[in-house]
């Protein structure tokens, strides 16, 4: 099929200005200024999901409808311009107990390439889905150390956006784990428009790991009453990377529940950001809605020991912007970001014991994102992140 | 083992240790009291490496320039505090610490790191010389201790880096009386010829159990008088006052 291969195409897409508040931190024209459009065909080995019974659901997508109409700007654009992607529909009242597992390894080598996906998940039916986007790289090859190096110097070629279009019926319920990791996919732009029916569950739980740039946008819209959203993540950039975590939540009916929980990392001479915006609109009333983003800035050994190793590392830098935007007055809404380096004196507890610095701040670090690690519902994601973090140098 | 000549130590241009002098042979037990913010801990933090301080003259440990040396290296070197104030490390578990420190202070010592298997049994013998409970083992490192609970975590520490020179800064404070003899216990099982203790404490019960060679008083940055056990009597019966009046 690559024999296929055509000149890439030189259009000038609209990426969202970074004027724009929803993207002050991630200038997608600047990632993507070197790359064109990849007119390649799409190998049916872009994506792999595992046979299921129930799910006679994978089909390739490439003239299909939404589900909705574009949501945004960025959502339409992927439509517009998407490669293939794929649908899932789970019938009114069926239960999927296995998971279903994706492992996306997009074949295409260079260029930008984008993807719609579409789930829908009729009344009362109960799905879990769990996406990894790790570049089919193989198991146990430890090239983190490589991809760091690497991350300085060669420029971004190529660029992946998903757009996940998301249907929950009454009562439905879906459990999305994710994980983001990216030392290859240099660039990725994920974008879930979730619209949610009456006592509808979603849940997402979102892992990126990364020297690469990683833009994970996740819009909620709660349209019936009781409705709930549970969003977990953890960002982890290193080696130059730049994470940018995006949340928008709208509660447009009554007594609707989202809750929120993230924590970022950002290593040295790298940044992650979190927006998180919640909406409530003035009729839904009895909203209990809870967004909490805890932040950590690593710094380099030589500026943490004061002698001057490698002069060129900065500290992690993070951004942290809570919105709310509460329109209603029966409401329950708390929100806390904080953002802070780690506690000096615990380095030096565990360096009196004979920790190297490097030794405690990885220690103190890891303690820091098992929080959530801890929470991952699905024991091969959580194990394979617990790898990868043991294998990360922070430095 | 130890030996310091003149150490001068200020924390943003405030002096706190003022020409201290001050010598530990193999085998020694020395206390330093002294009135509150007197310098004690600030000598303690200094000689453990902990940043944050101006410091000026010599400390030689074993022949070694101590000043030089990072905080872990000089714990590869031998040394060891059992912090005032210990600290409390939220996810990370007492074992996991234990076993990093561990492995990491042998390969410096040129010993070999420990099978899972020997380290646990190290670990539960140690826990029993300070009665420590081992489910304190498998918990956040200090999280949620109580004050004594943590005294006796330093002393856990200790027992299972085996240092040379190990300064308890008020390990006592905080210790009900049982847990003050375990301790003393603890410690006193641990004495050889070749490492030695250096006490900070207020009070006279410890010492009354470890039996020191030379007791120290601290004051004002500076080692002040230097004499036996019943120098630490003295104090106990008169307080501080006398001796400032006759230093003055
Ligand atoms: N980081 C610091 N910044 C400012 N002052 C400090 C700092 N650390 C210590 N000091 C001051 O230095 C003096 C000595 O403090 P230190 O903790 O060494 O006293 P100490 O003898 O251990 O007292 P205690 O018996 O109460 O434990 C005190 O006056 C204290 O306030
Ligand atoms: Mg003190």
């Amino acid at each position: 099929m690559s024999s296929s291969h055509t000149a890439p195409s030189t259009t000038k897409i609209a990426w969202p200005s970074s004027r724009l508040e929803a993207w002050k931190y991630t200038d997608l024209d600047q990632w993507a200024s070197k790359i064109s459009r990849n007119d390649g065909p799409l190998t049916p080995s872009g994506w792999q999901g595992q046979p299921h019974d129930l799910l006679d659901l994978f089909t390739e997508l490439h003239n299909a409808e939404p589900l909705f109409p574009a949501l945004d700007e960025l959502s339409a654009l992927i439509h517009a311009a998407r490669h293939g992607g794929w649908h899932a529909h789970i019938p009114a009242g069926t239960t999927c107990d296995t998971p279903l597992r994706l492992l996306y390894a997009p074949s295409v080598t260079e260029g930008w390439s984008g993807f719609t996906h579409q789930i829908q998940v009729d009344e009362g039916a109960k799905l879990t889905l769990i996406e990894e986007f790790d570049e089919g790289r193989p198991e146990g090859n430890n090239t983190e150390k490589s991809a760091l190096q690497e991350s300085d110097t060669t420029p971004v070629e190529k660029m992946n956006l998903h757009n996940l279009q998301v249907h929950l019926g009454r009562g439905a319920k879906l459990k999305l784990i994710r994980l983001f990791h990216g030392p290859a996919a240099k660039a990725l732009v994920h974008q879930i428009d979730a619209l949610q029916e009456e006592g509808s569950k979603l849940e997402v739980q979102t892992i990126s790991l990364g020297s690469g740039m990683i833009r994970n946008n996740i819009h909620i819209q709660q349209k019936g009453d009781r409705c709930s959203s549970t969003l977990l993540g953890l960002s982890v950039a290193f080696g130059g990377g730049h994470l940018d975590q995006y949340s928008r939540i709208q509660h447009h009916a009554l007594e609707g529940n989202s809750h929120q929980h993230y924590k970022a990392i950002a290593a040295p001479n790298s940044t992650t950001i979190f927006n998180g915006v919640l909406r409530v609109e003035p009729h839904a009333q009895q909203t209990n809605a809870y967004q909490r983003s805890s932040n950590l800035m690593l710094d380099p050994v030589s500026l943490a020991q004061g002698h001057p190793l490698k002069p060129t590392l900065r500290s992690g830098k993070v951004n942290a912007k809570p919105e709310l935007q509460i329109f209603a007055d029966n409401v329950k809404c708390s929100h806390g970001a904080t953002m802070g380096k780690l506690n000096t004196e615990s380095i030096f507890y565990l360096q009196s014991r004979g920790l190297s610095f490097e030794e405690a701040q990885r220690m103190l670090t890891l303690a820091f994102a098992m929080e959530i690690v801890d929470q991952l519902e699905d024991e091969v994601i959580r194990n394979k992140v617990m790898a990868h973090l043991d294998q990360l140098k922070w430095q | 083992m130890l030996e310091i000549i003149d150490l001068h130590a200020s924390v943003d241009d405030k002096p706190i240790l003022k020409g201290l002098n001050l010598q530990i042979r193999p085998g020694e037990v020395h206390a330093i009291m002294g009135p509150n913010g007197s310098g004690k801990s600030t000598l303690s933090h200094v000689l453990a490496g902990r940043p944050g301080y101006d410091v000026r003259g010599s400390v030689r440990f074993n022949g070694q320039d101590l000043l030089d040396l990072a905080p872990e290296e000089r714990a590869w070197a031998g040394l060891f505090l059992a912090f005032q104030y210990p600290v409390e490390i939220p996810g990370v578990s007492n074992t996991n610490f234990m076993r990093s420190a561990l492995n990491q202070v042998r390969s410096h010592r040129g010993l070999p790191a420990l099978e899972a298997g020997d380290f646990l049994k190290i670990m539960r013998e140690k826990a029993g010389l300070v009665q420590l409970d081992p489910s304190f083992l498998s918990r956040p490192v200090n999280l949620g201790f109580s004050g004594g609970e943590k005294k006796r975590n330093e002393i856990f520490q200790m027992a299972m880096l085996d240092p040379q020179l190990a300064i308890l800064d008020e390990t006592d404070s905080g210790l009900d009386i049982d847990a003050l003899r375990i301790v003393a216990e603890g410690v006193r099982k641990l004495r050889r010829e070749d490492n030695s203790f250096l006490v900070i404490t207020h009070y006279q019960r410890l010492l009354d159990h470890l039996r020191p060679d030379i007791v120290h008083v601290l004051m004002d940055g500076k080692i002040v008088r230097t004499g036996n056990d019943t120098l630490a009597l003295e104090l106990e019966e008169k307080g501080y006052d006398w001796l400032k009046a006759e230093l003055a």
